[in-house]
């Protein structure tokens, strides 16, 4: 089977290699014949890397140890669901992963594209093609994943422990989607800058594909979060680490190109800004891919470290000359045809919240690469740790949320004074009542107040913006109350998708500001049977039990949760000794409620004295994190959902041309 | 020997599936191409969706109503010079012809031209009582100046 799925990548990059070739051939000379052999190109590269993928698969399953990949990435006692997992556990792995989702995505363009968008295609498929032919390059000379061993070892060396976690199977596949497709936007892009077509064309067919991959990159930084959250056990789940840098800053700079975007549909602008925001973002993902697998950084994620660096960086250098240079080339067709004519406008707010997204994103890009720039000029590695990050992106993150506030009820082009005081009335009533109520009930920090002061405003402006959006629509066409919300968020679903989204950003916002402003930490001893008080709940030690698989050694420790002398429930955090690799884990148990979770740590267990070590954390408010996650789901399909003039265009260009429709 | 026969088979399957489009002499060169929306069709769809927005926002109480009048009419001179050069253009341009066909008739000109469809923004004609796109019924305000209002 290995020698089938290294045959698939010679052959895959063979195929990139021609179907790159002959689509910008093609495209220039407008020869058919050439790009549908670009396209069909496309085709095959999908399926020799499904091949591929399918081959790993096979070698995993059947515990094929002969192959290196195999037998350092799985063992025969490693379950099926984590087998599966493994087969982007390892760098050789993720990478063959990361191709196959490219290639997938690349025939979904075609068909998606196969009557329209035809002189820009060519350029959309060489695009992809040579992404995805650096991808399987590095696989079939530099580091195989089909490599076998010179003899076969009795028993592989498993998955890395921390691996070994449900998160697992969903967060390396949701951040490697909202990647990956990142691709799809910037060929859209290369090609209206080859062929020079630069209306909004592009935007208009990449709008799903720009949110699709926000989506999840949202997601994957979320599921990222989540993980750390339950693995790591230090009680937290975000640490300004360079790997989480390098999955936050794509979603910054997609963040913004989602706004910004809007304004070039509506208003003629920011055309150049739009192809920077698309570029860059693209950039940075392959930026985040060398972070992640250079080894220049130390990171949590140190387990997909290789020696790629140069290569990733060597790409990142051509993309970006040579979209740079094609945006160069065209500057001249890219002239604005509008100017800003209030700074009391929508489109200002637009463009402030576009500075705060790229200055964040800029912050962080700096804090990550500072440490490393350092160490080259001066031989002295600094590390820029949290607080830098924290001092500032948390003011920039408020005026965010604020922005979030201000922009949707500011009219376009220029607002008056009179209807900013209409508008702002109930959202500056609900901030100032909220940071007035924190205070009262004693929020001592001034961040903390001002950040809920502000997400109640950002709120209270959404809350407003359907109710009377609700309202008019019944006082127009009499509609009942449910039938006006629901048809005004269907008449206007990137509208109040949008608005959906901001709800669930707030609430991870206002998630993340209590959970790192009002947490309580206690390191503490505990004899069976003696409890200890933290943040208003009692916790009783009551024993522990032990566990043995030949997987796997378990050292479980039971905690009783009581509130106010009433038993909630039990905890039982673990200890876990792997026994392939020999690596001892700490799996944390979490009392979780919509205020706050109790955070469990069993550290140590003396069996004389009986007194377990743990490690207890309050964490307010953070299931508002994952909470918010689902409302973005829910307004990210509200957003993508097609309009019903959508689903008709569909349907009509379904029909073969010279066939007569009868309407 | 197995390893080696699906091996032969996937290069072989692979190359055939590529070279197809070269030695059949232009491949999928007939099939249909869906004609991209012209420039001016955009500008009308862009002022026609504007105007609506424009019109909620006034609702919302968003803008004043001189604000209001005055964008509204600065669009409307936008969605009708668009019109009017399509028609006038539309021998040379077959991508409006088709673009409009799913939505009003493709023969509906100027002339004709009733006004758009408040809930979908397409131009309707001007004996039309239902908007063909969306199905709403259209009722006739008789300000002469190309909008109706859709429900009561």
């Amino acid at each position: 089977m290995s020698e089938i799925g290294r045959l698939a990548i010679v052959l895959g990059f063979i195929v990139a290699i021609w179907g790159s070739a002959a689509s910008i051939l093609g495209g220039l000379r407008r020869d058919k014949a050439l790009v549908a052999s670009g396209t069909h190109a496309a085709y095959a590269f999908s399926a020799l890397t499904g091949i591929a993928v399918l081959a790993l698969l096979q070698l995993l399953l059947t515990r094929d140890f002969n192959v290196e990949y195999v037998a350092s990435y799985s063992s025969s006692t490693l379950p099926l669901w984590y087998t599966i997992a493994a087969l982007w556990g390892g760098m050789k792995g993720s990478l063959l992963w990361w191709t196959f989702i490219l290639a997938v995505c690349n025939a979904v363009v075609q068909v998606q594209n196969r009557h329209k968008n035809r002189d820009q295609m060519p350029y959309v498929t060489a695009t992809m093609l040579i992404t995805g032919g650096f991808f399987l390059s590095l696989l079939v000379f530099v580091t195989d994943p089909f490599e076998r061993l010179p003899f076969t070892p009795s028993e592989g060396s498993d998955l890395n422990p921390l691996l070994q976690n449900y998160w697992m199977t969903i967060h390396p596949p949701s951040l490697y989607i909202g990647f990956v497709s990142t691709t799809v936007p910037f060929a859209f892009a290369l090609a209206a800058l080859a062929t020079g077509k630069l209306s909004d064309a592009w935007i208009r067919t990449t709008r799903r594909w720009a949110l699709f991959s926000w989506f999840f990159l949202s997601l994957g930084n979320l599921f990222g979060a989540a993980w750390a959250y339950v693995v790591l056990g230090w009680g937290g789940y975000w640490a300004w680490d360079p790997v989480e840098n390098a999955a936050f800053m794509p979603w910054l700079t997609s963040s913004a190109y989602l706004h910004s975007v809007m304004i070039q549909e509506k208003k003629d602008m920011l055309k150049v800004w739009n192809m920077v925001l698309v570029i860059l973002t693209f950039a940075l993902t392959i930026f985040g891919t060398f972070l992640t697998r250079s080894g220049v950084i130390s990171s949590v994620h140190s387990f997909t470290q290789s020696g790629l660096g140069p290569f990733f960086l060597i790409f990142l250098g051509i993309i970006l000359a040579v979209s740079l240079g094609l945006l160069v080339w065209r500057l001249p067709m890219l002239k604005s045809k509008n100017e800003l004519e209030s700074v009391f406008s929508r489109e200002a707010t637009f463009l402030l919240n576009n500075l705060m997204f790229v200055g964040i994103a800029f912050t962080v890009f700096w804090g990550t690469v500072f440490p490393v720039l350092s160490e080259w000029v001066r031989g002295v590695k600094i590390t820029v740790g949290p607080p830098f990050f924290n001092q500032v992106n948390a003011p920039l993150g408020l005026a965010l949320i604020f922005l979030m506030g201000v922009g949707p009820v500011i009219a376009w082009r220029r607002a008056s004074w009179s209807s900013l005081k209409r508008a702002f009335a109930i959202p500056v009533f609900a901030g100032v009542a909220t940071g007035v109520i924190a205070l009262v009930m004693g929020a001592g920090n001034f961040y903390a107040i001002v950040a809920f002061s502000i997400s109640s405003f950002a709120l209270a402006t959404m809350f407003t913006e359907f109710w009377k959006g609700m309202r008019v629509r019944q006082a127009m066409m009499g509609e009942a109350p449910w039938t006006a919300l629901s048809r005004l968020i269907g008449k206007n679903r990137r509208r109040y998708g949008g608005y959906i989204v901001h709800v669930a950003m707030v609430m991870v916002f206002v998630g993340i500001v209590a959970s790192s402003v009002f947490k309580i930490e206690k390191q503490t001893g505990i004899e069976i049977g003696q409890s200890v008080e933290i943040g208003g709940y009692d916790v009783r030690f009551d024993g522990i039990e032990d566990e043995s698989t030949e997987h796997v050694e378990i050292r479980k420790a039971k905690l009783a949760v009581f509130d106010d002398g009433e038993l909630l429930g039990f905890v039982y955090p673990e200890k876990r000794f792997y026994k392939k690799p020999e690596q001892p884990t700490t799996e944390v148990a979490i009392w979780s409620t919509i205020g706050s979770d109790l955070y469990t740590v069993l550290g140590t267990y003396d069996e004389a004295s009986k007194i377990g070590v743990f490690q207890l954390f309050l964490n307010p408010m953070i299931s508002w994190m994952w909470i918010g996650g689902f409302v973005l789901f829910l307004g990210t399909v509200v957003c993508m959902w097609p309009t019903y003039a959508e689903r008709t265009a569909e349907a009509t260009s379904r029909i073969p041309a010279g066939s007569k429709t009868t309407s | 020997m197995a390893v080696t026969l699906i091996g032969l088979v996937i290069v072989t399957a692979a190359a055939i599936f590529i070279a197809w489009p070269l030695l059949s002499g232009g491949g999928d060169s007939d099939a249909p191409v869906v004609p991209e929306m012209s420039a001016l069709e955009k500008d009308k769809n862009a002022a026609l969706e504007a105007i609506r927005e424009l019109d909620f926002d006034q609702r919302l109480g968003k803008i004043s109503d001189e604000d209001h009048a005055g964008l509204r009419a600065d669009l409307e001179k936008r969605a009708m010079k668009a019109l009017s050069a399509a028609d006038a253009g539309s021998a040379g341009e077959p991508g409006l012809q088709s673009v409009t066909s799913h939505g009003a008739s493709p023969s509906t000109s100027n002339a004709e031209a009733g006004g758009f469809c408040s809930s979908c923004g397409n131009q309707f004609k001007r004996d039309a009582r239902f908007c063909v796109t969306c199905g709403k019924k259209l009722l006739k305000s008789g300000s002469g100046r190309g909008r109706r209002r859709t429900g009561s």
